[in-house]
């Protein structure tokens, strides 16, 4: 059983660090995460797989990580397996879904959450998560919001409106020069955006965007 | 599901490493849980990653993309480039094996990722792999050392001095004692009699083969056969120690430290493919902090025949390259030379007078040249000659002195150094003339001299007196400054000398780049390197009469000079020490490989460090040229009109 899943929760601890918003940001703990899910509609969608990477400050722990498939115990639409590559049958022997909310939510114990378009994530986690009573407290970060800004307080450029646009992964993985792979898997994606993530630490830092406080108001989800 | 999906972050780091020494000795599975146990950093351009002095590093850095530069800041705050780290290249080995304060300053030059494995699975690593800590220990710590300390020799205190002797000296460079072997059917109370007759502290056990299989040392007497009351009769093999820890003779002498360290023992058998060749103990690597060139002066000191002084060469030559990788200036090592050079002659001399007898005039003996000027390397051959005072009874004198460079000549080729090949020597009679007949030298070569030839008598002007009566050289020495006080004429001379062989560009691939745009594939180090750095100091010493003969002190007195740029002197000073070194290592490395000493070296042995600081030697000598030619210039046209 790797370390962080020994660690017990400690209740409040997520709303505790919600207070610390004046700690500076390299020195927090981040979650990156992404889910795959059965259909956008989130009438209906269920989780298939989330991947998680821890991260301290802009250091990215590779052996901290997290990937769940869960059997869904609905069957999945043909669109969406296009993108995400899970079939009913690759999901089968996957977890039940209580299990993997449980020890995700060890995992992301007392650390700021951070996603590409986190919205959707939390949405998917929160609703899944209400089924057992529980929710997710954790400060996060979008990555995608975090762009946008950083590209509004840029340099000016002639295609800014373009690029404004254009907020998807691969786009800010070629902005900061990194080379994507594995698109539409949970864990690499979250990998992607943890990468992403760290540069943008140091982007966010040298324009004075030092503490979670200053950058919730335009970063949060 | 789990494994299979973890290598999409730390299979992207496995692919990464496999391909990189030393990681690539790794298994995939050891790769991966080790992968799991790294972080991956980054660092935006001119961020400082390791800051020399500050806590050292606590990861192993393996560059993914981007690059680092490696230097030290010297006392004056000036950055000094030691090595450059990009894609696949480490760094912070030293620092992590040196556990408080980082060594060097390490910086990003452009936006750079690491990745970054534990201290502790880096030690763990080394322990559990040969490979990897063959690679790590050998090629990296040598890397720093060999290359960039040796090349730099900052005086900024980088490490105590047993530690770096630790990290860079191979085992073969400290003298050991040969091993005391026994049999496996030796008994107990033979064993301890070995030991007892001998002033070894251990016996080690060898099969039919020759191969160590155990070692028997104090320990094992007291513990095993005392406390126990073991038959004396009983074998050897019954008390003895396994395995036996064994190094070859050409490791670093850090690994028998590590393997002391690591298995709390206190002797270690070397061997040379194998086979038993010597021991070193804990004691050893200890008495390796009293290395010092005192002992070889003391030992010179208390000869007592010309035979038993012959040693004194093999030990100084033994000490050059223990004190060059100790961190020795190459200038204090050529003058760790010269001093040894002096004894060695005033002793001889010593030995000469108990024998012809007393002089019957005072005389001064005085060395020329390289020797003259301190700057000897190994290859020293005898370059002297002898001034004696004017005498009422010259062809008594002349006998005498004949007699006693002879004697001289015979003893100093009996220790080592060969007659000059110039004969450039106090056994010429032409070298061995009373002070008038010297006066009358000095005097035609700078006053007449485009009649003589000056650039031959040029190693006269670098003269030093060793023993005997040093005023007879100062009046000589006083006489020749008040002679060059004017003297356009040699020091238009002169400056055509030294400026005559140009230093290259530099190096294009493994070609040495002339000026002329012409390849070469070799770099001769005397003739282009330290020679006109040579030529230019004495061309600038004696033209405003500087009394020093050794390069660098007259450099250094032409710093102060107040009608001059101090700048160029301190950077030819520079230059002159870097490629003195280079010149030192090049022929240490002929010497340990039984090769004929020469002062070639080939550019495809140098480091890309060596090329950079090589062509910046260069440029320093360029400019030296260009301010005697600038000086000198009407005087070298008329010269050359001639």
């Amino acid at each position: 059983m790797p370390d962080w899943l020994k660690r017990k929760p400690v209740l409040g601890e997520n709303a505790e660090l919600a207070q610390s918003k004046d700690a500076p940001l390299h020195s927090l703990r981040y979650v990156v995460f992404d889910t795959e899910l059965t259909s956008l509609d989130h009438r209906t969608n269920r989780l298939l797989s989330v991947g998680a990477i821890a991260m301290q400050g802009p250091s990215i722990h590779l052996g901290e990580q997290f990937y769940r498939v869960v059997n869904p115990q609905v069957s999945i639409p043909a669109e969406s397996i296009v993108i995400h590559k899970l079939r009913s049958e690759d999901v089968e022997g996957g977890e039940l879904l209580a299990k993997t909310l449980d020890d995700l939510r060890q995992f992301i114990a007392g650390a700021v959450l951070v996603g590409h378009f986190v919205d959707i994530d939390l949405k998917i986690l929160r609703k899944e998560m209400a089924e057992t009573g529980h929710t997710v407290d954790n400060p996060a970060v979008c990555t995608a919001r975090v762009h946008h800004w950083v590209l509004r307080h840029g340099l000016y450029s002639e295609d800014l409106h373009v690029q404004l646009e254009k907020l998807d992964l691969p786009t800010l993985a070629k902005f900061y020069n990194l080379d994507a792979q594995d698109a539409h898997h949970a864990l690499s994606d979250a990998f992607l955006t943890a990468r992403v993530w760290q540069k943008m630490l140091y982007t966010l830092q040298a324009k004075g965007i030092d503490n979670l406080r200053k950058l919730l108001k335009f970063g949060g989800a | 599901m789990s494994s299979s999906s973890e290598s999409v972050v730390t299979g992207t780091v496995v692919s990464f490493l496999k391909n990189i020494p030393p990681f690539q000795f790794l298994s995939a599975a050891e790769l991966s849980r080790l992968a799991g146990s790294m972080t991956l950093e980054f660092f935006p351009k001119d961020t400082v990653i390791l800051s020399a002095g500050h806590p050292a590093a606590e990861s192993l850095y393996v560059v993914h993309k981007g690059g680092v530069k490696l230097f030290l800041r010297s006392q004056v705050g000036k950055q000094l480039v030691l090595d450059m780290r990009s894609e696949g290249e480490i760094f912070g080995l030293l620092s992590i094996m040196s556990k408080d304060l980082a060594r060097l300053d390490v910086t990003a030059i452009e936006d750079t990722l690491c990745y970054c494995i534990p201290a502790e699975q880096v030690q763990r690593l080394i322990s559990s792999n040969a490979e990897v800590a063959n690679y790590l220990l050998r090629t990296s710590v040598t890397r720093y050392i060999d290359r960039s300390l040796q090349e730099l020799r900052t005086q900024t205190g980088l490490m105590g001095d047993t530690e770096r002797l630790l990290y860079s000296l191979s085992v073969s460079d400290v003298p050991g004692v040969p091993p005391l072997l026994c049999k496996q059917e030796t008994t107990i109370r033979e064993a301890a009699q070995m030991l007892a007759s001998s002033k070894a502290t251990c016996v080690f056990v060898v099969d039919a083969a020759g191969v160590a299989v155990g070692i028997v040392t104090d320990r094992d007497f007291a513990e095993k056969v005392v406390a126990q009351a073991l038959s004396l009769e009983l074998k050897v093999t019954e008390i003895m120690s396994q395995p036996v820890v064994a190094v070859e003779a050409n490791e670093r002498l850090f690994h028998v430290l590590l393997a002391m360290v690591s298995r709390n023992i206190h002797h270690v058998l070397v061997t040379q493919q194998g086979t038993p060749a010597g021991v070193l103990t804990a004691h050893d690597l200890m008495v390796l902090q009293g290395k010092s060139p005192l002992n070889v002066v003391r030992f010179v000191e208390t000869q007592t025949n010309v035979q038993d002084l012959a040693a004194a060469q093999t030990r100084i030559n033994g000490l050059l390259p223990l004190l060059l990788r100790e961190g020795a200036k190459a200038s204090h090592v050529t003058r760790v030379v010269a001093e040894v050079n002096d004894r060695l002659i005033g002793k001889i001399l010593q030995f000469a007078e108990a024998k012809i007898g007393r002089a019957p005039v005072p005389y001064c003996w005085v060395v020329l040249g390289s020797e003259g000027r301190r700057e000897q390397t190994f290859k020293t051959d005898q370059d002297n000659a002898l001034i004696y005072e004017d005498s009422e009874d010259e062809p008594k004198a002349r006998e005498y002195f004949a007699q006693l460079a002879a004697f001289v000549q015979d003893a100093l080729a009996t220790c080592g150094y060969p007659p000059c090949t110039g004969n450039y020597m106090a056994s010429n009679p032409r070298w061995r003339q009373p002070l008038q007949t010297w006066l009358s030298y000095f005097r035609a070569w700078i006053t007449e001299a485009e009649l003589h030839g000056t650039e031959d008598a040029l190693i006269f002007f670098d003269m030093r007196p060793v023993a005997g009566d040093f005023s007879l050289f100062q009046t000589l020495a006083a006489s020749v400054r008040e002679l060059l006080k004017g003297a356009g004429m040699f020091k238009s001379v002169l400056a055509c000398v030294s400026t005559m062989h140009k230093p290259p560009l530099g190096f294009f691939r493994n070609f040495v780049l002339e000026r002329s745009g012409e390849h070469k594939n070799q770099l001769d180090l005397k003739l282009f390197g330290t020679g006109p750095i040579v030529n230019a100091a004495r061309m600038f010493a004696l033209d405003v009469g500087v009394e020093p003969t050794n390069t660098g002190d007259r450099l250094s007195a032409l710093t102060s000079k107040p009608d001059r740029d101090p700048a160029i002197f301190q950077d030819m000073k520079e230059a002159f020490e870097f490629l003195t070194l280079m010149r030192l290592e090049c022929q240490l490395h002929q010497v340990r490989d039984g090769k004929e000493l020469s002062n070639y070296i080939s550019p495809d042995a140098l480091t890309h460090l060596q090329r950079s600081l090589l062509k910046e030697a260069f440029r320093t000598t360029t400019r030296a040229q260009a301010l005697i030619e600038e000086n000198f210039r009407t005087a070298i046209w008329s010269q050359l009109g001639r």
